[in-house]
C-alpha cells in the first residue's frame, strides 16, 4: 500500500481490495474477548482537526487504540484567516513530539497533500473540504460489501449536495474503481461538471434516479452553508429530494439505504426512513473503527515499501 | 562608453524579417549596425556564434514589491530577474503598497525606476486606490509619467465607470487596461471549472467569468472608440471574441501568460500552489486557442505576469494562497521547451510577440523591441542548446514561487544588453558583466 | 523471504516421512492428554493450518472423536511489521470455539526463532483463557531467540541461519516435502 492515504480517486482497485479485506479481518478482533491487538505498539498516532467532528475523530481514536497505538487528539481552533504558517509549523512540532502517523482534518481541500509534502509522517485524509473523505468512502463500500457480498454490478445512488461532498467524492471514485455503477441525484447547480463522462448516471428527478438501484447513500445538507445560494429553500429541496419511507417503498424490500451522518432529520431524510430497517443510518460505527484499524495498519508497513511509494 | 561587435550570432528581428547570421555593432548605446563581417572599428569582440540575437524582451506586467513589499521583490531583484530572463523593459504595475493612484507616487516610481538596469515604465493606477469606484487623475498621472493605465489584478466591476474612464482617457495614454473578469461568476472559485476541479474539490471558475467580461469590455471600446487592454486572456472564447472585434475595428489589444501558453489545469495535480494564477490555468483546448491566438496576432503580446509572493504568503492551504508566480527569469525557457522546441517555425512570432508587439502598445519611442540600427541598443544572446533545472536558490527574485520550480528547461538567456550596456551574463559570455 | 535466490541443499523428508511423523505426533497428543477429551488444535496460517486438519483427521482415526481444529492468523501480533520488507496480508482468524479451560495444541511447520509462536501464544490468550497450551511442529531447526520449545516435533533438523527450511504441502506447492535450501553462489 501507499504511504499516505489522501484520496480514494488514485488508488488502485488491489489497495481497495486490501484495505476492506484487512478491514473484515480487523472487525473480527470486535468479538473477542480481549479486543486489543500489540500491531502498532510504540507508534504514535496524533489526531489534528481542524473541523469539529466527533464521529471521524471517536473512529480513529478507537482504532489506534485497538492497535495498541498512542493516541493524541488536537482539535485546532480555526478560523478563516488562520494562516498556513501555522499549520505547517504545527505539523512539524508534531513530527518533532514523534507522531508516526497525523490524520488530518481541515476546511480547504489539499492540506492533507501540503503535510506530505512537509513531514515524514504517514499522512490520512479524514476529511478536506470539499475534495475527499478517503476513510467514509471505503466504509461505505465496506457496508455495502458486507450486505451484498460484492461491489462490482451493484447501482449506487448518492442523493444531494455532490459539489461540496467529500463523502460523495470518494464514494463516486471507490464504487467506479471496484465495477459498481454509480448514480447521482440532486439539484442541478448542486452536481459538478464532468460526471457524465466519468461514467456516472446523471439525474435531477429522484422517482427516475431510484430506478434499479440498490444502495442509496444520502448526503448530508450543510444547513451552515448558504444553500440559499443553490437551491430556494430547505422545504423545496426536502419536497424533491428528501428520502422517505415511501421512497424506499418504491425501490424495493432490499435496498439499503446510508448516510454518513449526522443526518438533519426531516430535511435529507425523515426519521422513519432512517429508523428503518434497510437502514444503517445508526448503524456503521463499528465499520468505521474496522475500516481506520486497516489502512493504520495497510500505512504503517515496512520501509521498503515506503520507498517505493 | 563601450562599443560592442557581436559576431555571427543568429539574428532573429521580426519587424525586418531578418533571420540570418549577421553581426551587430553597438556604439554608444545604440544599435549602429545589422550586416556581415562588420568591421571591429574599436568595439570589443564578442564570439557569439551559435547564439541566438533577438530584440530584448519588453513585460507589459510586472508586479514589484516595491515600495513597502521589499520582502516580496525589490526594484533592484526584480530588474535582476527581469535581465536574467532577457527582458529589457518592465511595465511596473500600480499596485504597490500604498498604489500609484497620484502624481507624486507616480513620479516617485518614474526616478526610482530610471535607477534600475533594466528600463521601468510604470502604469498608474486606472482607479483611486485600485478600489474600482472612482477616476484616478489621468492627466496629473500622465504629466508625472505614466505610460498606461490599468486596473491590473481585476475588472472595474462598474461598467459605468469604465465607459467614462475610456471616453476621458481617450488620447491621454496609448490605453486603458483591465484583467477581464466577473467576480460573481467566480464566486469562491479557485481554479478552473472542469474535470479537474472535480477530481480536487475546488469550487470551479467557469470560462465564463471571462467571456462575459471580455464581452461586456469590447462593446464599451467599440462604443467609445478608445483603445481598450484585456491583459491575460485564458480562455478559447475569449480569444475567438476578440479576434471577431479586431476583424470589425474595435480598438481593442491584448496579452497572454507563458504559464497560459504551456500549462493546463492539470497541473494543479498535487495542489501545487504555484499554478494557482488568476485567470485560472485551463484545458488543452484553450490553450491551443491561445497560441494560435498568438500566432495569427490576435493576441498583441506575451506579458510575465511576473509576481512576488514570499513563503509565508504563497506556501500555504490552497485555498488561503494568493493567486500569482514569477515569471521574468523563465518565460522564454518556458516557452522554448514546451513549445517552439517541437515548432520551431514559430520562434520569430513569438519573439514578436515578448518584444516588438508589446513594445509598439506603448508608444514611446525608446522602447522599440527592434533591432533596426539607430534604435536603443537593447538585445539578448540566447543560448538555445543550454539546459538547466530551475533551483529556488539560484533565482534572482527575492521570491521563489516560481512554476518551474525543479523543472529542466531549455533556451536560457546568455547575456542581455540594455541601452548597449550588457546587465546579465552568464556562461561563456560571464566575462561581459564583470 | 524471496526463495528465488536459494537453491536446494538437501531433501529432508518426502510424503512418507511427512505422513509418518504427523502419525506419530497424533498418538503423542493422546498419549500426552490421556485422551482427546477437552482438546483442540490451532494451526497458525498458513502451514500450520492443513497440517492442524491433517493432524485432526490422524487423531479421529484412532480415537474414534472429533478435535475441534482452528486458524489463528497472527499478523497483527507480529512484531517485526515496520522492518520487514513485503507487509503481510491479515487474514481472519477462525476459532469457531471458546478456548477457555481447553488444552489447545498450536499447530506450526518450522520452529525457528520461536517469534511466530510468542505472536501465536499473544493472540491465543486474546480469544480467552485456555487451561493449557501445546505447541506441535512439522520441522525444529534451532536457533531460538526466545525461551521456547516444542512438546511436539516431526523432525529435529541442525541447520544454519543462512540456510532456509522450505515445508511444501500440497494445498499450497502441490507437492509434499521437506527441503533444506541455501544461497544461490554468486
Amino acid at each position: 500500500m501507499q504511504r499516505n492515504l489522501l484520496d480514494l480517486r488514485t488508488l488502485g482497485k488491489a489497495e481497495i481490495e486490501l484495505a476492506l479485506n484487512t478491514a473484515e479481518a480487523c472487525k473480527q478482533l470486535f468479538d473477542r474477548p480481549v479486543r486489543k491487538v500489540p500491531t502498532l505498539r510504540g507508534k504514535v498516532l496524533v489526531n489534528l482537526f481542524y473541523e469539529p467532528s466527533t464521529r471521524t475523530r471517536t473512529s480513529f481514536e478507537m482504532a489506534g487504540k485497538w492497535l495498541s497505538a498512542e493516541v493524541v487528539s488536537i482539535t485546532a481552533a480555526q478560523s478563516s484567516v488562520v494562516k498556513g504558517e501555522s499549520i505547517k509549523d504545527t505539523a512539524r512540532t508534531i513530527q518533532a513530539l514523534g507522531a508516526d502517523y497525523v490524520v488530518i482534518r481541515h476546511s480547504s481541500p489539499g492540506v492533507p497533500y501540503l503535510l506530505a509534502r512537509t513531514i515524514n509522517a504517514r499522512i490520512i485524509n479524514a476529511g478536506d473540504g470539499t475534495h475527499e473523505h478517503p476513510t467514509q468512502g471505503l466504509l461505505d463500500m465496506f457496508t455495502i460489501k458486507e450486505r451484498f457480498g460484492r461491489l462490482a454490478g451493484l447501482r449506487v445512488l448518492i442523493v444531494g449536495d455532490i459539489l461540496h461532498s467529500r463523502v460523495a467524492h470518494s464514494n463516486i471514485w471507490g464504487l467506479r474503481t471496484m465495477g459498481a455503477e454509480v448514480a447521482v441525484c440532486g439539484p442541478p447547480t448542486l452536481l459538478p461538471s464532468g460526471l457524465a463522462e466519468l461514467g456516472v448516471d446523471v439525474y435531477t428527478n429522484l422517482d427516475e434516479a431510484i430506478q434499479g438501484v440498490n444502495v442509496i447513500n444520502v448526503l448530508r445538507i450543510q444547513r451552515e452553508r448558504q444553500n440559499s445560494v443553490y437551491f430556494p429553500s430547505l422545504r423545496e429541496y426536502s419536497r424533491l429530494y428528501g428520502i422517505t419511507r415511501a421512497v424506499l417503498d418504491r425501490v424495493g424490500p432490499d435496498v439499503l439505504l446510508m448516510h454518513p451522518g449526522p443526518a438533519n432529520l426531516g430535511v435529507e431524510i425523515t426519521e422513519e426512513a432512517a429508523e428503518d430497517e434497510r437502514s444503517v443510518v445508526h448503524g456503521q460505527v463499528t465499520n468505521g473503527v474496522a475500516v481506520r484499524m486497516a489502512v493504520l495498519y495497510l500505512l504503517g508497513g515496512g520501509e521498503h515499501d515506503a520507498l517505493v511509494d | 562608453m563601450m562599443h560592442w561587435l557581436i559576431k555571427g550570432a543568429r539574428v532573429v528581428c521580426p519587424t525586418q524579417q531578418i533571420d540570418a547570421q549577421m553581426d551587430l555593432l553597438a556604439q554608444n548605446g545604440q544599435i549602429t549596425a545589422l550586416g556581415h563581417n562588420l568591421p571591429a572599428d574599436g568595439a570589443r569582440v564578442v564570439d557569439a556564434d551559435g547564439l541566438l540575437l533577438t530584440p530584448g524582451f519588453v513585460d507589459l506586467h510586472t508586479h514589484l514589491g516595491d515600495p513597502n513589499r521589499e520582502d516580496r521583490e525589490t526594484l533592484e531583484s526584480g530588474a535582476a530577474a527581469a535581465a536574467k530572463g532577457g527582458f529589457t523593459t518592465v511595465l511596473m504595475m500600480p499596485d504597490t503598497e500604498p498604489p500609484l493612484d497620484n502624481a507624486p507616487t507616480v513620479a516617485q516610481a518614474v526616478a526610482r525606476g530610471r535607477q534600475a538596469d533594466v528600463h521601468v515604465l510604470v502604469a498608474a493606477a486606472l482607479t483611486k486606490g485600485l478600489a474600482g469606484n472612482d477616476m484616478t487623475e489621468f492627466h496629473a498621472l500622465k504629466a508625472a509619467g505614466a505610460a498606461v493605465f490599468i486596473q491590473p489584478d481585476g475588472t472595474v466591476g462598474n461598467s459605468g465607470l469604465l465607459r467614462r474612464s475610456l471616453q476621458y482617457g481617450r488620447g491621454v495614454v496609448p490605453f486603458i487596461a483591465e484583467q477581464p473578469r466577473d467576480s460573481s461568476l467566480i464566486d469562491d472559485g479557485l481554479m478552473h471549472e472542469g474535470d479537474n476541479s472535480t477530481y480536487l474539490g475546488i469550487k470551479g471558475i467557469p470560462a465564463l467569468a471571462e467571456v462575459v467580461t471580455v464581452s461586456r469590455d469590447l462593446l464599451l471600446a467599440e462604443e467609445t472608440g478608445s483603445p481598450i487592454h484585456l491583459s491575460l486572456i485564458s480562455s478559447a472564447a475569449a480569444v475567438k471574441m476578440i479576434a471577431d472585434a479586431k476583424a470589425r475595428g474595435v480598438p481593442v489589444t491584448c496579452d497572454v501568460s507563458p504559464q497560459h501558453l504551456v500549462y493546463t489545469d492539470a497541473a494543479l495535480e498535487n495542489y501545487d500552489v504555484n499554478y494557482k494564477l488568476m485567470p485560472p490555468l485551463r484545458t488543452v483546448a484553450d490553450r491551443e486557442a491561445l497560441r494560435q491566438g498568438v500566432l495569427d496576432g490576435t493576441i498583441d503580446c506575451i506579458v510575465t505576469n511576473h509576481t512576488p509572493l514570499t513563503p509565508e504568503e504563497k506556501d500555504v492551504e490552497f485555498s488561503l494562497a494568493p493567486y500569482g508566480a514569477l515569471g521574468l527569469e523563465t518565460a522564454f525557457a518556458l516557452l522554448y521547451t514546451h513549445w517552439l522546441h517541437d515548432e520551431p517555425e514559430h520562434l520569430a512570432t513569438v519573439i514578436a510577440a515578448l518584444s516588438s508587439r508589446p513594445a509598439r502598445l506603448l508608444l514611446q519611442p525608446a522602447i522599440t523591441g527592434d533591432l533596426l540600427p539607430g534604435n536603443p541598443a537593447d538585445f539578448v544572446l540566447i543560448d538555445l542548446q543550454r539546459s538547466k533545472t530551475v533551483t529556488a536558490g539560484e533565482l534572482a527574485s527575492m521570491s521563489k514561487n516560481s512554476t518551474e520550480l525543479n523543472a529542466t528547461l531549455q533556451g536560457w538567456p546568455a547575456a542581455t544588453f540594455v541601452a548597449g550596456k550588457p546587465v546579465y551574463a552568464s556562461g561563456e559570455l560571464a566575462w561581459l558583466a564583470g | 523471504m524471496d526463495e528465488s535466490r536459494f537453491q536446494p541443499k538437501a531433501e529432508i523428508m518426502d510424503g512418507a516421512a511427512i505422513r509418518r511423523a504427523l502419525v506419530r505426533i497424533a498418538h503423542e497428543v493422546i498419549e500426552s492428554n490421556k485422551g482427546v477429551q477437552n482438546v483442540a488444535l490451532v494451526g497458525i496460517r498458513r502451514r500450520g493450518v492443513p497440517l492442524a486438519q491433517r493432524l485432526a483427521a490422524q487423531i479421529s482415526q484412532i480415537e474414534g472423536k472429533e478435535c475441534p481444529v482452528g486458524i489463528l492468523d497472527i499478523t497483527l501480533y507480529r512484531d517485526d511489521l515496520t522492518t520487514i520488507a513485503h507487509q503481510p496480508v491479515v487474514h481472519k482468524t477462525e476459532i469457531p470455539f471458546d478456548v477457555t479451560d481447553m488444552t489447545i495444541v498450536l499447530v506450526d511447520d518450522v520452529l525457528y526463532t520461536g517469534r511466530t509462536v510468542r505472536a501465536a501464544l499473544d493472540a491465543l490468550i486474546d480469544h480467552g483463557r485456555p487451561g493449557r497450551i501445546m505447541l506441535a511442529v512439522l520441522i525444529d531447526r534451532g536457533h531460538r531467540e526466545l525461551p521456547i520449545r516444542a512438546d511436539f516435533v516431526g523432525k529435529n533438523v541442525p541447520t544454519s541461519k543462512q540456510e532456509i527450511v522450505s515445508v511444501r504441502l500440497t494445498e499450497f506447492d502441490g507437492e509434499e516435502r521437506v527441503v533444506i535450501l541455501e544461497a544461490k553462489q554468486k
